[in-house]
């Protein structure tokens, strides 16, 4: 895939590259800003932007709100943003244009470089990346209302997976059990938490998300 | 103030009379509320009704006096300025001793003794006066309807001639000892209370040296909590990183196996590495802060507390980055404490602006205990809010509820 960094720290920014090439991934821009960022996804329709929330110059929130601004100039682009810390807030700005092609994660994941890796592809492709701990300070939120008490562990397990956004086989592989398992488990999540079933990947993990309060 | 030409005099001397005149029976009020409360005091016992008394009286004259200074206006023209007095630090003895060490205090109680004696008597006598001029002068009119047998009805018209004529010399002379004792009464007035601006510069340094003290101890202490947190944990965790790929390197070409595993340790260490430092920076400063303002912020705080926390905030407009932080840092650590100590099983948060203060409210159903002591995370958090002239009070009954409370002035 073709991706744009944006990242002020020199250091990380040269890693992330060196991490998408070492894939086999080219990086059409690395870059240090906002306007950096808008520009490249103009000139080169990356089908990724990996951006970082806090950039110059005013070192707060600008890849938040340069990554809202791309997501309504370009809808094709794919976005997965890199947080120093989980703020929900930021989350839900980002959400706010739908789940297709979004990521927030922990710039810390970086350090897990398979986990980072399956994230970005899934953004990529279209699908979600949602921080585990976002879903887990949603879900602990959740619980004040009782409603996710009547899930077994195992199917809130399954929960936290399905709102961080992996797909079925996905969430198989790591719970090492069966895909007809996990269905069943996804089946009853969605009946007892009222959802309506669908079979669409996105639609899926929006509607978990809504369910959670994002 | 008017002068002594008569039609100035003339002009003032409704006012003149109004002051004068009606510190006769204020002045006799305070007399008997005085007196009374005094006896009430010595007479049932001057330990346990005699400090609050104390306060209550000093209250009271406190609001008398702040009524006499407008009273004054009458007077002098434009009222005398009202003191503008900062609550004092601390509990209520504290309170009471600054009170009893106020001198701009004794002097209100000075004027307001000086009322309720020589005020009340000059009000008598002026309106002893006025009255007889005023008999004096309207004696013809009394005389046609008086009995001929009376005082008045004995009287010849050359008498009445005279009794007039006296009448208003009498009137003239009220006129003048009136404007006297008006003018002395309200000189007395400026004199003793008017505001000591030196006294009230000198009381504000005093508050801002003690906070200014405080305020550094409390960041010194900070910063010896973070060097301490760091060197127990990022740091040392780096140098066994450091240490760990030192080795795997010299073991890469025999034995990769090794090399692997040290390698598989140094990742681990560094990730934990990573969350102290993470956890540490945003102790320093919470970055949603500056971005969002207080209600993102405390919304991050109560996710993130084991206890389920009710948040209401409506804070607009955003008050200075300062008080933003301090009133961020009261929430992190009462909810801090609410998680590690107080076993309770739901808290609330509720900061508001109304006017011209910021205020903080944070409770708690837990064992309660907490309190404010010295080098404890809550007198730091009250100095922190002290140096900003706001005020923190901790009710922590055994037992509990936990209820913090916090002021902020924030201008308007």
């Amino acid at each position: 895939m073709r991706v744009v960094i944006a990242e002020d720290l020199a250091l990380l920014r040269e890693g992330i590259a060196s991490l998408l090439k070492d894939e086999g991934h080219e990086v059409v821009a690395a870059v240090g800003d906002a306007d950096g960022l808008l520009e490249a996804a103009a000139e080169f329709e990356p089908d990724l932007a990996i951006v970082d929330v806090r950039m110059p110059p005013t070192q707060t929130d600008e890849g938040v709100r340069a990554a809202v601004e791309l997501r309504r100039r370009q809808p094709d682009v794919a976005i997965l943003i890199l947080s120093q810390y989980v703020e929900e807030r930021y989350a839900t700005d980002l959400l706010s244009g739908g789940s297709v092609g979004v990521g927030y994660l922990l710039k810390d994941r970086v350090a897990d470089v398979n986990e980072f890796m399956s994230a970005a592809r899934r953004v990529a492709a279209g699908g979600t990346a949602i921080d585990p701990e976002v879903v887990a300070q949603l879900l602990s939120r959740r619980r004040r209302t009782d409603v996710l008490d009547e899930l077994t562990p195992r199917e809130r397990e399954v929960l936290s997976l399905m709102a961080e956004g992996h797909t079925n086989a996905s969430i198989a592989e790591r719970l090492v059990v069966t895909g007809g398992a996990v269905e069943k488990h996804v089946r009853n999540v969605f009946m007892k938490l009222g959802l309506p079933q669908t079979d669409q990947q996105h639609r899926r993990v929006l509607a978990v998300l809504t369910y959670l309060g994002v | 103030m008017a002068s002594l030409r008569p039609r100035s005099l003339l002009r003032q001397a409704p006012r003149d009379l109004l002051y004068v005149g009606l510190s006769g029976p204020i002045g006799l009020a305070w007399l008997i509320v005085i007196v009374s409360m005094l006896a009430v005091g010595f007479g049932l016992s001057v330990v346990i009704i005699g400090i609050p008394l104390l306060v209550l009286i000093f209250e009271l004259i406190r609001l008398g006096a702040r009524a006499e200074r407008a009273r004054a206006g009458l007077v002098l023209g434009t009222p005398i300025a009202q003191p503008v007095r900062p609550r004092a630090p601390g509990g209520f003895l504290r309170r009471v001793w600054g009170r009893i060490t106020d001198r701009a205090g004794w002097k209100e109680i000075g004027f307001m003794l000086l009322l309720a004696t020589v005020g009340t008597a000059l009000g008598v006598i002026v309106l002893a006066l006025w009255s007889g001029a005023v008999a004096a002068i309207v004696a013809p009119a009394v005389h046609a309807a008086a009995p001929s047998r009376s005082l008045l009805g004995r009287q010849t018209a050359w008498a009445l001639i005279g009794i007039v004529i006296g009448g208003f010399v009498l009137a003239a002379l009220t006129l003048l000892v009136t404007r006297g004792f008006a003018a002395g009464l309200a000189a007395i007035a400026k004199w003793l209370l008017a505001v000591d601006d030196r006294a009230v510069l000198a009381a504000r340094v005093d508050t801002l040296e003690a906070t200014r003290a405080a305020a550094v101890e409390s960041a010194d202490a900070r910063l010896r909590r973070l060097e301490r947190d760091l060197h127990d944990g990022a740091q040392h965790r780096l140098s066994y990183i450091a240490m760990e790929l030192d080795r795997a390197r010299a073991k890469l070409a025999d034995d990769p196996e090794a090399a692997s595993e040290l390698l598989g340790r140094a990742h681990e260490e560094s990730k934990r590495a990573m969350g102290e430092l993470r956890d540490l920076v945003r102790g320093i400063h919470p970055s949603v802060l500056t971005d969002r303002g207080l209600d993102a912020a405390v919304s991050g705080l109560a996710e993130r507390c084991p206890v389920p926390v009710d948040v209401d905030i409506h804070v607009d407009p955003r008050p200075s980055t300062a008080i933003e932080t301090a009133a961020y840092y009261v929430v992190a650590e009462a909810l801090t404490n609410v998680g590690k100590h107080a076993g309770a099983r739901s808290a609330s948060v509720d900061i508001h602006r109304d006017g011209s203060a910021l205020s903080i409210w944070v409770w708690d159903d837990g064992q309660g205990g907490a309190s404010r002591r010295p080098g404890s995370g809550l007198e730091g958090l009250a100095q922190r809010v002290e140096a900003l002239d706001g005020s923190l009070t901790v009710t922590s009954p055994s037992g509990g509820p936990t209820v913090i409370r916090a002021e902020i002035p924030c201008g308007s």
